[in-house]
């Protein structure tokens, strides 16, 4: 502590540029202030050894770090100068100052993309998906059935109703939808290709039912023998009322009529 | 339901403006008109060259279309023989046709009278055509979907392209194909009547057929056997085996050639 104020005063007693005179007065404060001559000795050793301590010369390093700013600050401010440039080196600069944010917005798209996919997609068992996805299949046969019984063409049709026919087991959506084509279409065969249709799925009480019930809408003597014939098949011994009215129909066709007291007698 | 002609006509105009009233429009021309009294009109498809459609509901009478070079729906009607039970008519039947969309419809007086028609169209056609009582119908060279109903009487389809599905009651069916297509399903379906059909050579078909009462007869192409899911059908396949075609009739024979 004592000494701080002082230090200075030591440094200018062995600086060379000190005059003689001003040495010895100050040997002779130094000496006041309680220094010994070899704590000075010390402290002159000391101060020359700090003056042999290396001081850094601006290198390689400090040159490279310096044109490497100047190199971008030139591409920053134009093409025209970054030409003169270094080719090679402004070539990569370029990439990852253009490409590196594109491609850093399109990682952050995906992870985002994989983080929704998976937040959206509970539960992603493998069972459940695959039930997702054949409740999807059948949902999207549905549409196109719906879709084509909407057409003109009796082929197209003929060609919903035979594609339900693939089904093992139809919601109650296809079965009204098959329902009303049964008793509506205008096509004979697209009728009579229902009939076929539906006959696949009389385990529903509702199809049964309906089957039934519609024996006597049907005009045509081709639908009426069909829908007979399926009851006799499936020895459905509550057609017989309905099937009995088909008999009472004068208009009935003579060989349809055959079948049908035929079937009556059977159940 | 009965088409007159004026009141078909107006009442189709005032439905809708799209509507093209053709028998005046696209010219009428009437037929030399000494007995037997026939009418004729000839339409203008709105594209020509493309698909048209024909669609003709028809009720007492015979329908005869035949495919031809030209691009004009030519429809010649013509009253039958007067029947027993039929009354004092008019000289000519009425006749008349819509066009929409290259959609020839075809109205005539056929619920009265028993009116034969006879047609020409372009080949390229698909047809709607049915008729209930006292008539056949017959087509010849068409390229197209056919739907023909015949209640009554038969029908007969002869070098014909497409796919069919065809319908009577009492008549026979008789069908030489051309060529058929692809993917489409067809019928052929009758209570008393035989249904003969003949299939080009290397056609891939499966065919659903049943007949209660007559037999099945087909060329040795032909592969038949019990369909596996219990019904009284037959399964028959033509080469390869393809989309679907029934084949029905209680009373009839099959011939598939």
């Amino acid at each position: 502590m004592k000494r701080d104020p002082i230090e200075a005063l030591v440094m200018d007693y062995w600086d060379d540029a000190t005059p003689p005179e001003r040495k010895r007065e100050l040997k002779q404060e130094l000496l006041a202030a309680g220094y010994t001559e070899a704590e000075l000795n010390d402290l002159k050793r000391f101060l020359i050894s700090l003056d042999d301590m290396p001081v850094p010369e601006p290198g390689e390093e400090l040159d490279r770090a310096f044109y490497r700013m100047l190199a971008e600050e030139t591409a920053k401010a134009g093409r025209k100068t970054a030409r003169n440039g270094n080719k090679p080196a402004l070539f990569w600069k370029r990439i990852e100052q253009q490409l590196m944010p594109k491609l850093g917005y399109a990682f952050a798209l995906v992870f985002l993309g994989w983080v929704l996919g998976t937040w959206v997609t509970p539960g992603a068992v493998g069972g459940s998906r695959m039930e997702r996805m054949a409740a999807e299949i059948s949902e999207m046969k549905e549409m196109v059935m719906l879709a084509q019984l909407q057409q003109d063409s009796p082929s197209e049709r003929l060609k919903a109703v035979t594609l339900a026919e693939e089904w093992t087991d139809a919601d109650a959506k296809i079965v009204t939808v098959l329902m009303r084509t049964l008793d509506s279409d205008p096509n004979v065969n697209v009728r009579l290709a229902t009939v076929e249709t539906l006959s696949r799925f009389t385990d529903n009480p509702v199809v049964r039912r309906g089957l039934i019930e519609s024996i006597n809408r049907q005009q045509s003597p081709l639908v009426q023998l069909a829908l007979a014939e399926l009851m006799g098949r499936l020895q459905e011994e509550s057609a017989k009322p309905e099937l009995n009215r088909l008999l009472e129909n004068k208009e009935l066709n003579y060989a349809v009529r055959d079948r049908v007291s035929h079937v009556v007698s059977m159940l | 339901m009965r088409y007159g002609t004026g009141l078909a006509m107006s009442s189709a105009c005032c439905k809708t403006a799209v509507c093209i009233v053709l028998s005046i429009s696209c010219g009428v021309t009437w037929g030399q008109s000494s007995p037997p009294a026939k009418k004729t009109i000839s339409i203008h498809l709105s594209q020509p060259g493309q698909s048209g459609r024909l669609r003709i509901h028809h009720y007492k009478g015979s329908i005869t279309v035949n495919g031809y070079d030209g691009s004009l729906v030519m429809v010649t009607a013509a009253y039958r023989e007067r029947g027993a039970g039929e009354g004092e008519r008019k000289p000519g039947p009425e006749l008349s046709a819509v066009e929409r969309n290259n959609e020839v419809t075809v109205y005539s007086d056929s619920e009265r009278y028993t009116v034969d028609l006879d047609i020409l169209v372009p080949r390229n056609m698909d047809l709607h055509l049915q008729t209930y009582d006292n008539g056949v119908i017959e087509v010849a060279n068409v390229q197209g979907e056919l739907e023909i109903n015949n209640t009554n009487g038969p029908v007969t389809l002869i070098n014909v392209s497409g796919a069919a599905v065809v319908s009577t009651v009492d008549g026979n069916i008789l069908v030489k194909f051309a060529g058929v297509t692809a993917g489409a399903p067809m019928a052929f379906t009758s209570i008393t009547g035989d249904i003969d059909l003949t299939f080009p050579e290397h056609v891939d078909m499966l065919l659903k057929m049943n007949t209660d009462y007559g037999d099945i007869f087909h060329d040795t192409r032909l592969t038949v056997a019990p369909d596996k899911s219990g019904t009284s059908m037959k399964i028959g396949v033509l080469n390869r085996g393809g989309t679907e075609t029934l084949i029905k009739t209680l009373n009839g024979n099959i011939y598939i050639r």
